[in-house]
């Protein structure tokens, strides 16, 4: 097919119309971003092709392979179109029968359907997963039937419309002007107004201007950023290229990690079929505006996305943040002019220059307008990437989309924002979800991390966790970042070793605040957060560390022992034949114990009990130490 | 200094500051203490210590004073009980990886006497065995916080020192991360060899691939020393000084003609602890190289005053008292006729001991005295000038200023190793947005920083400068500066076509494009010329293809001086009171003719043909000192009111005494009793230079290159024309293999006769003089490993060296960097160009 190319706006405009009729033959959408391909999306997509193939039904049916379509646990999940039946969990062998029944004749096929205690009876349309249900997708709904590598089908969902608007009808200062009506914020997680830093870039008089897209998610557990550049690459460009009319920039970077591939690989062929396009380059399509995009990797560091980090990295040196000001819509890149936004801010340009900043600021809280996109991962039931309106609660998104706990535990916190984020208790679920509210309670919306911890969960080890990370990934140079995070990492693994002392958490305080006040960069400043927030929800956690030795969750392996439940024990003696330390012995009782003093602790015995007995259980605290005190040492 | 123009409220006090600053030096400028230990006058501010931390009204955060300017009405508080706070527990962060014990101790006030810390093996257990002990800033700002306990667990960071290195090592558990060191290293000095390494509790100071200095392209010029807060970046071997009194005194380093300030730190016997730059008028790290801070204290070690004057007699060399010497020395040279009687000198003596040996040689006639010149680098521009009428436009250096927007187009000079100090200088333009092209046909340490560098084949920098100012002249004609010739030039020039003029000169066009869009581009444009640049066969064609386009540009020439009193000793050969002697061959010539019978050598000559009588005077006992019939030990010390000219034409008084010599005897002192020896009238040589028959121009403090009027006009004599014309048939690159085009480099490594790499220990490691530099392609053709050693065959004469393949250096062609010790080196130092073939070494 001839790579499509466009000369004059009104040539963009025309292969956007008459596109969304909605007749044609059915479409097969099938979830294969990276997380979907590693569940063996591609796998499954050649079953359907040589299927197509061998059946003759390229003309009937269309097979697609999209990006992510959110409801990661149940990849590769496959959505029939226009009824949006929706298939988790789909199986090579199974691709035959789908595609015939439902892809040709429209049938739904309820055994393979989804179905869990909460909707016994199956369900057969997305719309109908509960999932789905509480959510406002207005980024990541196109995603379900979008072909990320075609610019033809992201110009019939409607792309580039934004563009011709802008480029035909608006003068920079009035995009400047929608955008900051919209109250549109950055999506990265400090929440500046978009619209507001768009405007002071316009009004430096330096030039050239530049304008970067931070793609370098390094939250664990968040991969919102990642969703969006591997499903709808266009929509981040698109946002691009209208920053760059309105800022009055001449040239872009999209900075993504290198851990990404399949986001660089599908961004660089979003962009050199833009060239081709004529959408990027020289006089864009017979305008006056020049526009280049160039894609650079992330050399593999958290700190990159830190805004003048990623500056320093971009330009080529290492990754260290400076102090601002001056800012880098002051001073940026090469000291120009450069606005930085995050991926999801970028995405959410488009959609309100089409749809106008009015309907999009009726969406959200008084401050924090539109939706927020989230990776809803940890103990919920129902995890992935969500897109929820801005002031919503904690409540709704863990209960209702996530489904409440997996386990029939109860969650007991949200670790929301990542490393620089801080963990909410349950206590604290009604809390909205937006810009003001989350650091009032101590946590940040930041880019979209949303872990949900139920009882299992130590919160003093989790605290460790994200610290542990925050120390690695501090770029050393300042003081406080470097130190602070070393210190707190040392002090936090004598209490998980039941070393701890009840000074250390006024000491653990002391460097927190320290570290808020007095650290180069947003990195330093936030690591703490999540100690500090652990401290003050979950205070008892660490004194029960110090003072009982006692990890209720019973994570932390200094503090916890394995014994045998003798009523469970059934007397297999797996454990005993499994114990690599001889540290079982059988009793007078002929049931196996744990010696005490021999246990390394390496909980093969639980493992290997088999689940009907579960006889292996681990106590910390108070039982312990009885235990302990025990002359015979056996449990 | 500026004008002070903004006003601001410093805790409660109005202060006045010059626009621009920080509020950190707003601060101290008004004598307001904030402790920091990251920033550093002139260096670019990282603001990583965080101790700096202020409150001003209207933020609400704290910001660091460091990089926050200075604005009009601000209000600052440096000090409130949340910051003291916060620094206090910063300062406890950075102690808890730095060993504090000495900083904490209750012993503090007394343990000066009783020394009772006891040392870790190899390790500074506390700071009475840190080398910096006393200088270091840690102590200042933990006395100035108090601090009383480090509330943190200390961890141990257990990481090697560098020991690999000469003259600086670095102890990484002393470090603190402040990050000046990588600063000045690539921000300040341009080298780029420190840079910080890893992440997290990993991070370190480190280089490329943690190799050692000497194999990063350090030039080992000891910024890194200077502005170390603690004792991390300390000088090899220098040991803590607690108890010992120090005294310091100035000496100006004669070493090259940057003449930078050096200061020297010496125990109570009068030996040399440390030399370093002297912070005076600027940071210490805006001057001062290897040669001064390092090769000057081994020397200064390791001279012995105690060296005596010696004759030589028939049964062999008889040391004798100077007084022996002299009278030896008078008679023989009083039997001689004077006009078979040469008095020769090296520049390194103060400008008044020269004189007097100028003025002792005067009284022998005028005829034979020499100043041994091998650069011959002023002497040729100003000749040039006179000798076609011109007048060229020099840049000021003295001035110290430089206009706004520098523009700097530096020919074949490596700025860091000839003159360092205006390299500082250009990078500090540099840094606040100066543009650099650099075009050199050889090694060039700072072209990496250019804008543009361009690589012409060596010998043909003029066709590569013709092309420019062709390509210009085609693209924009009524750019170019008017001035009579300019019509005849661009008819003359009508003849070429750029492609083959940049094709000849072995460029490709691009970079000649893009010297043409720099240029026009840009104003303010200074032609920094190099020795080099005028030392090969070419240079009247390459001096006048400069000449044309910076007057094309209304651009300045800069001619980088390298050696000491250049500029003055050329300004009185320009006058005829000395001459000029470039090739020793010459010098042979007329003693094997018996033309000259007696020589009296006043510093060294790399001379190989013995007069009848020959005296050597020189601070070392060099190779020629060994040959002659009397040697007289020059003084190191000189006295007060002695003065060197430097680079930029400055008279630079310096006054520095050896306390270990007990009589010094000066230059002045010796020809003075010599004259007397000889009947001649004794002359006083003081700094006001009194006596009569001194050149006029010493009255005045500076020397200008100055020149008989002449006029701007552009030139392009027929000669020139036909060697374009030739070389333009001459197909570049065509060295067959094996052959190579051999740049013969200046090394000032060889001081007075003294041999650094070999006299220094260690220098050799830091910079070695028999290294041969090749294009790593041509060294792989070649099958050529670094470190391998290499024979290049010269005919007659072979050189070896070993390998060292640097990407600089562009393929057919090889460098070399001599000391010239002999006179057949002193002759291809005068080729300055060569053709050799390469081979291998195997005996």
């Amino acid at each position: 097919m001839e790579p499509l190319k466009f000369n004059l706006l009104k040539d963009l405009k025309t292969a956007g119309q008459g596109s969304q009729n909605g007749s044609g033959p059915r479409v097969i959408s099938l979830s294969a971003a990276s997380c979907g391909q590693a569940s063996g999306a591609l796998e499954v997509a050649s079953a359907f092709e040589s299927a197509i193939k061998e059946l003759g039904l390229e003309d009937k049916v269309k097979f697609k392979l999209t990006g992510c379509h959110g409801f990661c646990q149940l990849e590769p999940d496959i959505i029939i179109f226009p009824e949006k039946y929706f298939y988790p969990l789909v199986k090579v062998e199974n691709a035959k029968r789908i595609l015939l029944e439902s892809g040709l004749n429209g049938r739904f096929i309820p055994e393979l359907g989804f179905k869990d205690e909460g909707t016994p009876n199956g369900v057969s349309r997305l719309e109908e997963l509960p999932f789905y249900q509480n959510q406002l997708r207005w980024l990541i709904d196109q995603q379900l039937d979008l072909d990320p590598l075609s610019l033809e089908d992201y110009l019939k969902h409607g792309g580039f419309q934004a563009l011709e608007a802008v480029l035909s009808e608006l003068t920079p200062p009035e995009v400047i002007g929608e955008i900051v009506a919209s109250g549109l914020r950055g999506r990265g997680g400090a929440g500046f107004s978009t619209g507001l830093k768009w405007k002071l870039a316009r009004e430096v008089a330096a030039q050239p201007k530049y304008l970067v897209c931070n793609g370098d998610e390094g939250d664990p557990g968040a991969y919102m950023d990642r969703g969006i550049l591997e499903s709808n690459p266009y929509s981040v460009l698109e946002g691009m290229l209208i920053g760059g009319y309105a800022v009055g920039a001449t040239r872009g970077f999209i900075y993504v990690r290198q851990e990404y591939p399949l986001a660089i690989e599908r961004l660089d062929k979003a962009i050199s079929s833009l060239f081709q396009a004529g959408l990027l380059g020289e006089k864009i399509l017979g305008s006056d505006f020049s526009f280049e995009l160039e894609l650079v990797r992330g050399a593999g560091a958290f700190v990159s996305g830190e805004e003048t980090a990623l500056i320093a990295s971009v330009e080529g040196r290492r990754a260290n943040p400076r102090q601002r000001p001056p800012f880098p819509v002051v001073s940026g890149l090469w000291g120009k002019p450069t606005v930085i936004n995050n991926v999801e801010t970028w995405a959410n340009i488009p959609l309100i220059v089409k749809k106008g900043a009015a309907w999009f600021s009726k969406t959200g809280t008084d401050k924090s307008k539109g939706t927020k996109i989230f990776s809803l991962v940890g103990q919920v039931k129902y995890s992935g990437l969500i897109e929820v309106p801005l002031g919503i609660s904690l409540n709704e998104i863990i209960n209702k989309i996530g489904g409440g706990a997996k386990s029939g535990k109860k969650i007991k916190a949200v670790q929301i924002g990542g490393p620089s984020g801080g963990c909410l208790p349950a206590e604290l679920f009604n809390l909205r979800v937006d810009y003001e509210s989350l650091p009032a309670a101590g946590a940040i919306m930041g880019s979209g991390g949303l872990i949900a911890l139920d009882e299992d969960t130590c919160l003093v080890n989790l605290a460790l966790y994200f610290l542990k990370f925050a120390c690695d990934e501090s770029c050393g140079q300042c003081v406080p970042c470097r130190i602070g995070t070393q210190q707190m990492v040392s002090i936090l693994e004598k209490i998980t070793k039941g070393q701890g002392e009840l000074a250390d958490l006024d000491l653990l305080e002391k460097i927190g605040s320290t570290m808020q006040q007095a650290s180069l960069c947003g990195l330093g400043r936030t690591a703490p957060n999540p100690v500090l927030t652990a401290l003050r929800y979950f205070h008892h956690e660490f004194e029960e560390h110090i003072v009982e030795k006692k990890c209720r969750a019973l994570v932390c392996s200094d503090l916890i022992s394995y014994v045998i439940d003798e009523g469970k024990c059934s007397g297999c003696l797996l454990c005993l034949n499994s114990c690599p330390y001889g540290a079982i012995e059988i009793a007078s009782s002929g049931l196996p114990q744990i010696k005490l003093s021999s246990c390394e602790g390496c909980g093969l015995c639980s493992s290997v009990c088999p689940e009907e007995f579960q006889a292996v259980k681990k106590i910390s605290g108070k039982d312990r130490q009885q235990i302990q005190l025990r002359p015979d040492g056996m449990s | 200094m500026k004008d002070k123009t903004i006003k601001l409220k410093i805790n409660d006090q109005l202060v006045e500051a010059r626009t621009g600053v920080s509020v950190l030096q707003a601060a101290r400028e008004a004598g307001i203490y904030i402790p920091s230990l990251c920033e550093l006058e002139e260096l670019p501010a990282t603001a990583s210590c965080r101790l700096c931390l202020i409150e001003i009204k209207g933020h609400l955060s704290l910001v660091p004073a460091c990089s926050t300017r200075a604005e009009n009405g601000m209000e600052v508080v440096t000090s409130s009980d949340r910051l003291e706070s916060l620094r206090l527990a910063t300062l406890e962060m950075i102690l808890s990886e730095h060993p504090y014990f000495c900083l904490i101790c209750g012993e503090k006030a007394t343990c000066d006497d009783l020394k009772v810390t006891m040392a870790k093996a190899f390790e500074p257990g506390g700071c009475v065995f840190c080398p910096r002990d006393g200088q270091c800033e840690l102590q200042q700002v933990a006395s100035y916080l108090k601090i009383k306990k480090v509330s943190f667990k200390f961890r141990e960071r257990s990481r090697y020192q560098w020991l690999k290195d000469p003259f600086i090592s670095h102890n990484p558990n002393l470090c603190i991360l402040c990050g000046r060191c990588v600063n000045v290293c690539g921000e300040i000095r341009g080298e780029n060899v420190l840079t910080v390494v890893n992440r997290g509790e990993t991070t370190a100071i480190g280089t490329f691939y943690n190799r050692p200095l000497k194999e990063s392209n350090c030039s080992f010029c000891g910024a890194c020393l200077d502005v170390c807060p603690t004792g991390a970046m300390s000088e090899k071997g220098l040991l803590a000084a607690r108890g010992e009194k120090l005294s310091s005194q100035k000496l100006l380093c004669s070493l090259c003609g940057c003449g930078c300030e050096l200061e020297i730190e010496s125990r109570e016997d009068g030996s040399c602890r440390r030399i370093f730059p002297s912070s005076q008028d600027q940071p210490a790290f805006m001057s001062g190289c290897l040669r001064g801070r390092f090769g000057l204290k081994e020397l200064l070690a390791g001279y012995k005053p105690g060296e005596s004057p010696y004759l030589r007699t028939k049964d062999g060399v008889e040391k004798v008292s100077l007084e022996e010497a002299l009278s030896a020395a008078a008679a023989r040279l009083k039997e001689g006729r004077a006009e078979e009687t040469a008095f020769v000198f090296s520049e390194s003596a103060p400008v008044e001991d020269l004189l007097a040996f100028i003025s002792l040689g005067q009284g022998f006639g005028r005829q034979n005295i020499f100043w041994y010149y091998p650069e011959n680098f002023l002497s040729r521009l100003k000749g040039f000038e006179e000798q076609n009428g011109l007048e060229f436009d020099y840049y000021p250096l003295s001035s110290g200023q430089w206009p706004d927007q520098p523009c700097f187009f530096v020919l074949d000079s490596d700025l860091k190793s000839e003159a360092v100090t205006l390299w500082l200088k250009i990078k500090k333009q540099l840094r606040a947005g100066a543009r650099l092209i650099t075009l050199d046909s050889s090694f060039n340490s700072v072209e990496s920083r250019a804008d543009l560098k361009i690589k012409p084949f060596p010998g043909k920098e003029y066709l590569a400068l013709v092309a420019i100012f062709k390509l210009w002249l085609d693209k924009q004609p009524g750019a170019i500066k008017f001035y009579p010739g300019l019509e005849e030039l661009t008819g003359k020039l009508s003849h070429y076509q750029v492609e083959e003029l940049a094709a000849a000169s072995g460029l490709d066009l691009t970079s000649v494009e893009a010297a043409v869009n720099l240029l026009a581009g840009n104003n303010h444009w200074t032609f920094i010329l190099g020795e080099r640049f005028l030392r090969q066969a070419n240079w009247q064609e390459n001096l006048l293809a400069a000449w044309n386009l910076s007057l094309a540009l209304h651009g300045q020439i800069l001619p980088v001086c390298s050696r000491i009193n250049e500029v003055f000793l050329a300004q009185l050969a320009a006058q005829g009171k000395i001459k000029v002697i470039t090739e020793v061959r010459r010098l042979e010539d007329l003693i094997k003719e018996k033309k000259i019978r007696h020589l009296y050598v006043y510093g060294d000559l790399p001379l190989d043909e013995k007069p009848e009588f020959l005296v050597v005077h020189n601070h070392f006992f060099s190779r020629l000192g060994k040959q002659g019939d009397v040697f007289l030990p020059a003084s190191f010390s000189s006295e007060q009111g002695s003065h060197f000219v430097d680079n930029s034409g400055r008279l630079r008084e310096t006054s520095f005494w050896q306390k270990k010599e007990e009589k010094p005897t000066s230059g002045r002192e010796v020809f003075n009793t010599l004259r007397e020896k000889l009947g001649m009238a004794e002359r006083s040589y003081s700094a006001n230079f009194t006596a009569d028959n001194q050149p006029e121009s010493l009255a005045v403090a500076d020397f200008k290159i100055e020149c008989k009027s002449g006029s701007k006009r552009y030139l392009l004599p027929e000669e020139m024309a036909l060697k374009i014309q030739s070389n333009l048939t001459e197909v570049q690159g065509t060295v067959s293999a094996g052959e190579f085009m051999i740049v013969v480099e200046q090394n000032l490594d060889l001081y007075s006769g003294c041999d650094l790499p070999t006299e220094v220990s260690g220098y050799n490691q830091a910079r070695n003089p028999n290294l041969i530099l090749i294009n790593p392609e041509d060294a792989g053709c070649l099958e050529l490993a670094a470190g391998q050693a290499m024979k290049i065959n010269l005919g007659k004469y072979a050189l070896r060296g070993v390998i060292k393949p640097d990407f600089g250096i562009i393929p057919g062609v090889l460098v070399i960097r001599p000391l010239i010790t002999d006179s057949i080196l002193s002759d291809l130092y005068q080729q300055g160009l060569i053709r050799g073939t390469v081979e291998l070494k195997n005996d």
